[in-house]
């Protein structure tokens, strides 16, 4: 056997080898021994030689704050298989001292389901951490810069995921013979080649843009050829799948790689995909190979995509509200379930609202804050998610768990979660909420010896804050009997008089006219009035001392003075009388003066009564009519 | 005769007065139960057939819509027994509580919550009641003077007539407020429109249990104030609750 053929069955049986690896997955901590709230990393490795590799399950993690970290994937190729390496990243950190367990993470790799074993972890509370145990941690497998690469991705995402926008949609898909460089002078295709094609070439923010990329090559090459991603500022990506396969291209029969990857642009604007580039040696055949290793090596060889250029179009304003999630895409359905629908004051409740849909669910890295009240402590939300392929979009579902501890025993409802997100099928937003959940509490189990669990570490500490008079309002306040106070009723029968109110009117108005009839206000009146009482007590004037009197009241009320202040003469001229009337009204009063002093019979007389009653009522019109 | 006439009115009276009274407790069993439709279904028909519904019958019907999640109809309905009987705790404490679940106050925050209260201490039907409980007061206060001419009597009438003008002008800074008609938002996200008709644009959506105060109404479309964005619009007529 030559050397030339041992050579070969080498590489044969590396080669063998290569196929026949089977899927590994694998879990590691950095370290197993933490104080509360300190971080650890959490490497997910799966090795395959199938690219059909899910993203992990996580095992529900009560007792961790969760975070994504990123995650990492390389490819190699050699003689047509591809084995893929991919690394998911999680930093943990523990929320409550005591053991903990991180359960099994689930993967999926081509349809069959690989487990990771369990970690324990030891947490200690702040300040009590032996930090001699955490010498025997284990190995540290934390990839430097890719968590601060995603969490600058998220906070770009965030920053942006408002902004104004109008615009149209383009689905622009470019043929594949459109993509394959021209040559100049050269009217067939070289043996290498690669081609990118984008399903169009305007997208709203976060929308999901599908980038294909493919390295042809009618020879083969030495080694694996190198590929290496565009580089995509702008842009967070996701990978698809990848694939080979054989394609007639001009007259030439060429294999192919291809490789599949999610685009969703982040900022509003024109974003270029910069050219994907394969190195590779380039070989006439296998046993030039075997040449080449002995003899002389070739060159390696470089052929690279065109950059392709998407315009990024904001989302649009119309139609955006407060619970805009940021998330882009269709199909969004949000579910929410507690753990338990019954339990005890201070026990802990796991809220878990689980949001689904086809689009970027990272944009989605928040809920609307969580308002139960008073009678709830409740705790910021973990959320982890998982990512489902299905022909050719990315989709999934992203989880948030948030602890909720009862403070007060009774009937409660989680109100539902509203969420909005942006379709751009139908250019419009759309609403979606997940339904209320009745829970009801129990008051606080009394003698709870088993306090082992850090849970149980933390609702203790929750009844003991308990120990104190606290008031809980977070409900609205019971029944109400009929019933209304006296004043109230009074008040409200005053007003029911209706229309029977206004006669108030017509008494103000009567009283106030009495008042100004009274008070002389209206001047005719108060004359006619003083005219007639005059009349009236002269005609019924029993003597004839009576008369005198009465007229110099009439006198007196006539000029608005008191009675005595003028004398006769002087009330004449004051009332503008006729010379004749005043001589007639002197003469006359000095007779009633004189009758005064006259004996009784003559004042009684009728005749003499009567007479100068006549004479007196006679004056009094003639004084009515000329005084002014 | 007169017995049987007692009789006669008595048995008048209870028959008027005890399915009402019976409705509600039937009502409250419901309510106790946790069954909040039937005591909801129970209230609302005895808020259709009274014709004066009192602020109890407003506050218990809206308790019932709150349990069931209706809280749009518990707001407007809080708000009537709340403009009934604004000094009741219970009525303010869940109308604030309801209001303050959606970002909104009942006592705006740039007036002392003392100062609010006494304003909104009587309500305008009291108002109105004692404005011309006082009329009447003063009337016969006046009448009274006229006839004795006594210098007390007047002194009290000129206190009197104080207190007239500080209740008119209360009076008169009350009744715009409490006869703005409003309506609470019952869609999650309602469109408001710059007119009233699919036809006009989307300018602003509002979110559910907001709000707001009706301006105008034209077929299905209501035009509403929002006081708080300084601006109107119009909106379905089926997505508002109105007050």
């Amino acid at each position: 056997m030559s050397f030339r053929k041992i050579f070969l069955l080498f590489i044969f049986i590396i080669s063998t080898l290569n196929v026949w690896a089977q899927t590994q997955v694998y879990a590691h901590v950095d370290k197993t021994y933490v104080e509360v709230k300190e971080e650890i990393s959490l490497v997910i490795n799966v090795v395959s030689n199938s690219t059909n590799i899910k993203y992990p399950i996580m095992p529900s993690l009560p007792n961790f704050n969760i975070y994504s970290s990123g995650q990492m994937r390389s490819t190699t190729m050699l003689n047509g298989n591809v084995t893929v390496k991919m690394q998911f990243n999680y930093t943990l950190s523990p929320r409550f001292a005591g053991k903990s367990t991180i359960g099994s993470f689930a993967i999926e790799v081509d349809g069959t389901v690989y487990k990771t074993d369990p970690i324990e972890i030891e947490v200690y509370r702040a300040g009590q951490g032996n930090t001699a145990n955490a010498a025997t941690s284990n190995q540290n497998f934390t990839y430097a810069g890719s968590k601060a690469a995603y969490q600058n991705k998220v906070k770009t995402i965030k920053n942006n995921q408002n902004m104004p926008n109008n615009a149209g949609r383009n689905n622009n898909t470019s043929s594949l013979s459109k993509q394959v460089p021209t040559l100049a002078g050269n009217k067939q295709y070289p043996n290498f080649f690669m081609t990118a094609n984008v399903d169009k070439k305007e997208a709203y923010l976060n929308e999901q843009i599908n980038l294909k990329i493919r390295f042809y090559h009618n020879k083969g090459t030495i080694g694996s050829p190198r590929y290496e991603r565009p580089k995509t500022e702008g842009f967070i990506f996701e990978d698809i799948k990848t694939n080979d396969g054989v394609e007639q291209v001009g007259s030439s029969t060429y294999s192919y790689y291809e490789f599949e990857v999610a685009l969703f642009g982040i900022l509003p604007g024109e974003a270029t995909i910069g050219p994907a580039t394969v190195e590779y040696i380039p070989s006439a055949g296998i046993m030039d190979a075997f040449d080449t290793f002995f003899n002389s090596v070739s060159k390696p060889q470089v052929v690279k995509t065109k950059p392709i250029t998407v315009h990024i179009k904001p989302l649009p304003t119309q139609g955006k509200s407060s619970y805009f999630s940021g998330a882009v895409g269709n199909n969004f359905k949000i579910t929410a379930q507690v753990d338990k629908p019954e339990a005890h004051v201070g026990e802990t409740i796991i809220l878990t609202t689980k949001v689904s849909g086809i689009g970027n669910l990272r944009a989605i890295n928040s809920l609307p804050p969580l308002d139960l009240g008073p009678s709830f402590r409740v705790f910021d939300s973990t959320s982890s998610s998982s990512t489902k392929i299905q022909s050719g979009l990315v989709g999934g579902t992203t989880e948030f768990q948030t602890i909720i501890v009862p403070r007060a025993s009774g009937n409660f409802t989680i109100p539902e979660t509203i969420l909005q997100y942006f379709n751009p099928k139908t250019n419009s937003y759309e609403t979606i909420q997940s339904s209320p959940i009745n829970l009801k509490v129990l008051p606080a189990e009394e003698n709870d010896q088993d306090g082992t669990s850090s849970v149980q570490d933390f609702s203790q500490v929750d009844t003991a804050q308990n120990s104190k008079i606290e008031k809980f309002s977070s409900d609205i306040y019971y029944l109400k009997k009929e019933g209304t106070s006296l004043p109230s009723k009074i008040l409200t029968s005053v007003k029911e008089f209706g229309k029977y109110n206004y006669l108030l009117f017509a008494v103000l108005a009567l009283a106030l006219l009495i008042n100004f009839i009274s008070k002389g206000e209206f001047e005719f009146l108060s004359n006619q009035k003083a005219y007639l009482r005059a009349k009236r007590q002269i005609a019924n004037a029993k003597n004839i001392n009576d008369v005198a009197p009465a007229l110099q009241t009439y006198l007196s009320a006539k000029q608005g003075k008191p009675l005595g202040i003028t004398t006769i003469a002087q009330s004449a001229k004051n009332l503008k009388l006729s010379s004749a009337t005043s001589t007639l009204l002197n003469a006359f009063w000095q007779e009633l003066e004189m009758l005064k002093y006259a004996p009784a019979d003559t004042l009684k007389s009728d005749v003499a009564l009567k007479q100068m009653i006549q004479r007196a009522l006679n004056l009094l019109k003639q004084i009515e009519k000329e005084a002014k | 005769m007169n017995s049987i006439f007692k009789r006669f009115l008595l048995i008048i009276i209870v028959a008027f007065f005890t399915p009402y009274l019976f409705a509600q407790e039937e009502a409250q069993k419901f309510y106790d139960q946790g069954d909040y439709l039937q005591a909801a279904k129970i209230y609302n028909e005895q808020l259709k057939d009274t014709k004066k519904p009192s602020a109890s019958l407003y506050y218990n019907f809206a308790n019932s819509c709150y349990k069931l999640g209706l809280t749009p109809r518990a707001i407007a309905n809080y708000y009537r027994a709340w403009r009934l009987n604004p000094r009741d705790n219970d009525i303010r404490h869940n109308l604030a509580f309801v209001m303050a679940q959606n970002g909104q106050n009942l006592v705006p925050t740039d007036i002392p919550e003392i100062a609010f209260n006494l304003f909104f201490y009587l309500s305008l039907i009291e108002l109105e009641g004692l404005l011309w409980l006082l009329g009447w007061l003063f009337a016969i206060v006046l009448i009274f003077v006229l006839i004795t001419d006594n210098g007390k009597l007047k002194k009290l009438l000129i206190c009197l007539f104080v207190c007239i003008i500080l209740v008119a002008t209360w009076y008169l800074f009350r009744r715009p407020i409490d006869t703005k008609p409003l309506a609470v938002v019952k869609k999650i996200q309602a469109e408001v429109r710059s007119g009233p008709g699919e036809n006009f644009p989307v300018n602003l959506s509002i979110p559910r249990n907001h709000i707001v105060q009706v301006k105008d109404r034209k077929d299905n479309w209501t035009q509403i104030l929002i006081p708080s964005e300084k601006t109107q619009g119009w909106v379905l007529k089926e997505d508002l609750e109105e007050i």
